[in-house]
């Protein structure tokens, strides 16, 4: 058998065991009422600890983490790095505002983040653009972990979209057939595997290589060259005076994002227990240090041997960057493992997304305004169905965008998802903004962030679309989906002066401020609260 | 069924003067003193959050402090080894910042009373 055959063979054994995994969560830890959408779409919003600490780190590091960073750093150099700030500075903001969503959300039954919004403001319409904004960001996001699993596999020689198929296919009835569990015990095997593939890599490899200092040497010594495309260099180890706006602002911005997407925000509901959200904030990091290791594998495939010059013979398509290094670096067996991890990498997270997505659907857009008497039964074989649909949305965006840098798909997700932002995380603060001021707000920055993300070409090809995240603002290169929040903003708090003062009715809000700061206890098994006043009472 | 834990759902019994309600008014006053004092240490602990919080955004997004290749650390030019040190300094800001938000929390009765709309709301 050749290396390639043993990897392959390791991947499909592999992914076999997740599969059989993935129909037994059905039965783990099963509640009564399975077709009720909090059991399938939040998993009975029973998860502790450790739980919500696999669960949202499968979330947040994905294919994004093993394919997309690391093709960007391969790529351009410094400026792919801008992931590491990312998700350091995510845990703060996460800190501060994801308790109170989680508390609003237990006290009045919320699901997804449209339903807080039509609570709050009353809003049927800023709920429905929160809900279509949400299932719209998550496709690029599906799109880019299928990006991956076919880096992986054009590296194994596998050609042809039918292995795609049949592991999409396989996700999709297992997704159907347990819902948030499948993904969530999934998550112990895909992490486990991540990890030993994180140490073997950033041990074994740089050695290997002859150090960190030559890997670092010679990776900068290739992004120095010029690119014949764009006739200027690849990229560098530091940021150009151009790139330092570019690299806080995707930092920033990809941190405001991630937890408005549906899925990020379905792993924060499904905590049991408000105070294990921000205990995760302390041990989410562990992921970071490895998503930091993850992206330095970027320079070490620009210092492998042959490496570079695989990529360039594949359409220099840079995604292909970490794939190769695998194979050149390690024995065919423990290729085998990495890929894995890798595949296994995408197809959790993009089990999450498309239920989470299938979840505002069914509740938002379904349920408001096609059958409001459904019954739960219904709703769910309904968030069955969407979160199929959903993942073949993400195949068109795979099919039409640019694979150039596959973290567009991402940034270009960011981009719509961050504009609903002020109606979520503010609207967890204030009810100053009026609602109809939120709507505009939104629409004009989505039409703003689109048009400008369309109208980036790819670099070196004029006439061309969607081919970046970020564009020039005031002479310096800023994340699109930042200066279209800022749009969004600055209209919002306009439009919210001329409606108070045109006296435009606004809308009743359901919660009360104590609602935000509710601790109570979990569905499945309440507790009794006994405190100083009442043990000696009873 | 549901156990009172709010304070200020408790009122005088009948049997005021025996030792039981008396324990209990006495508590009572020392619940409701310590409500006055705790939005003033609740502003302070959170003030300090804060700024544990603040200084991980501006120290990892304030490019200048280390965009430069030098010093080197284990061969890890400065720009990436800063980046990297950043984040376990966070998980230990954001652990602080968890237990003093527990501080908070556990002399919040307001949390309770919510417990208590909670529980009818299911028993509904």
């Amino acid at each position: 058998m050749s290396g390639n055959a043993v990897a392959f063979t390791i991947v499909v054994i592999m992914f076999v065991v997740v599969t059989l995994v993935g129909f037994a969560a059905a039965r783990w830890r099963q509640a009564e009422d399975r077709l009720h959408l909090n059991e399938w779409g939040l998993g009975g919003r029973g998860f502790g600890i450790f739980i919500t600490w696999f669960l949202l780190g499968g979330d947040i590091y994905t294919a994004y983490t093993f394919i997309a960073v690391p093709a960007l750093v391969f790529g351009v150099g410094a400026l792919g790095f801008f992931a590491v700030p990312y998700t350091i500075v995510v845990f703060p903001i996460v800190f501060v505002f994801a308790p109170r969503l989680w508390s609003v959300s237990r006290v009045h039954n919320y699901i997804t983040p449209a339903d807080f919004v039509r609570g709050r403001y009353g809003s049927q319409g800023l709920a429905l653009a929160v809900a279509v904004t949400g299932i719209l960001a998550t496709m690029p996001y599906i799109a880019l972990q299928l990006v991956g699993i076919q880096a992986v596999l054009t590296v194994l020689g596998v050609h042809g979209d039918w292995p795609l198929i049949i592991a999409f296919a396989v996700l999709a009835s297992y997704t159907w057939a347990s819902g948030l569990r499948a993904p969530a015990l999934i998550a112990f095997i895909k992490d486990t595997l991540v990890y030993v593939m994180i140490i073997v890599a950033i041990f074994y490899i740089p050695g290997k290589l002859g150090g960190w200092s030559h890997i670092f040497s010679t990776a900068g010594a290739h992004l120095a060259q010029t690119n014949p495309k764009t006739g200027k260099p690849f990229g560098s180890l530091t940021l150009g005076p151009t790139a330092v706006w570019a690299y806080s602002s995707l930092a920033l911005g990809s941190a405001l994002a991630l937890f408005m997407y549906p899925h990020a925000v379905t792993g924060v509901l499904a905590s049991r227990r408000r105070n294990a959200i921000r205990f995760n904030t302390a041990l989410l990091p562990a992921y970071t240090l490895m998503l930091g290791f993850v992206a330095l594998l970027g320079y070490m495939a620009l210092a492998a041997p042959g490496v570079p010059q695989a990529v360039k013979a594949n359409g220099a398509n840079a995604q292909l960057a970490v794939p190769f290094l695998f194979q050149r670096m390690f024995p065919p067996w423990f290729a085998g493992i990495a890929y894995s991890a890798i595949v296994i990498g995408a197809l959790v997270p993009a089990a999450i997304m498309s239920i989470a997505a299938a979840n505002l659907f069914t509740r938002n857009i379904y349920k408001e305004y096609f059958k409001p008497d459904a019954t739960p039964a219904e709703q769910t074989r309904v968030a069955q169905t969407v979160s199929l649909l959903v993942k073949l949305g993400a195949l068109i965006f795979v099919l039409a965008l640019s694979k150039t840098f596959s973290i567009n798909l991402q940034l270009l997700g960011g981009v719509w998802i961050l504009q609903t932002f002020p109606a979520i995380v503010l609207g967890l603060y204030t009810r100053w903004f009026h609602r109809w001021a939120l709507l505009g707000g939104w629409a004009l920055a989505m039409l703003w962030g689109t048009i400008a993300a369309y109208s980036t070409p790819v670099p070196g090809v004029p006439g061309s679309h969607f081919g970046g995240s970020t564009a020039p603002v005031l002479n310096h290169t800023v994340y699109i989906g930042l200066t279209a929040l800022v749009v969004n903003l600055v209209v919002a708090a306009a439009l919210t002066v001329v409606f108070r003062l045109a006296k435009v009715p606004d809308g009743t809000d359901e919660t009360a401020p104590l609602n935000y700061h509710a601790d109570p206890p979990g569905l499945t098994r309440p507790k009794l609260p006994i405190t100083r006043m009442t043990a000696g009472r009873r | 069924m549901y156990v009172i834990t709010d304070i200020r759902h408790i009122l005088p019994g009948p049997q005021a003067g025996q030792v039981g309600a008396l324990t209990d008014h006495r508590r009572m006053e020392e619940a409701v003193m310590a409500q006055h004092r705790a939005p003033r240490r609740r502003v302070g602990i959170w003030i300090v959050i804060t700024i544990l919080l603040a200084a991980s955004l501006v120290g990892t997004l304030w490019v200048p402090f280390y965009n430069h290749l030098t010093p080197v650390h284990m061969g890890f030019p400065f720009f990436y080894w800063y980046q990297l040190m950043w984040v376990p300094i966070v998980a230990i800001l954001a652990a602080i910042a968890y237990l003093l938000s527990r501080l908070i929390e556990r002399s919040d009765a307001a949390a309770s009373e919510e417990a208590l709309d909670w529980d009818q709301r299911e028993a509904d």
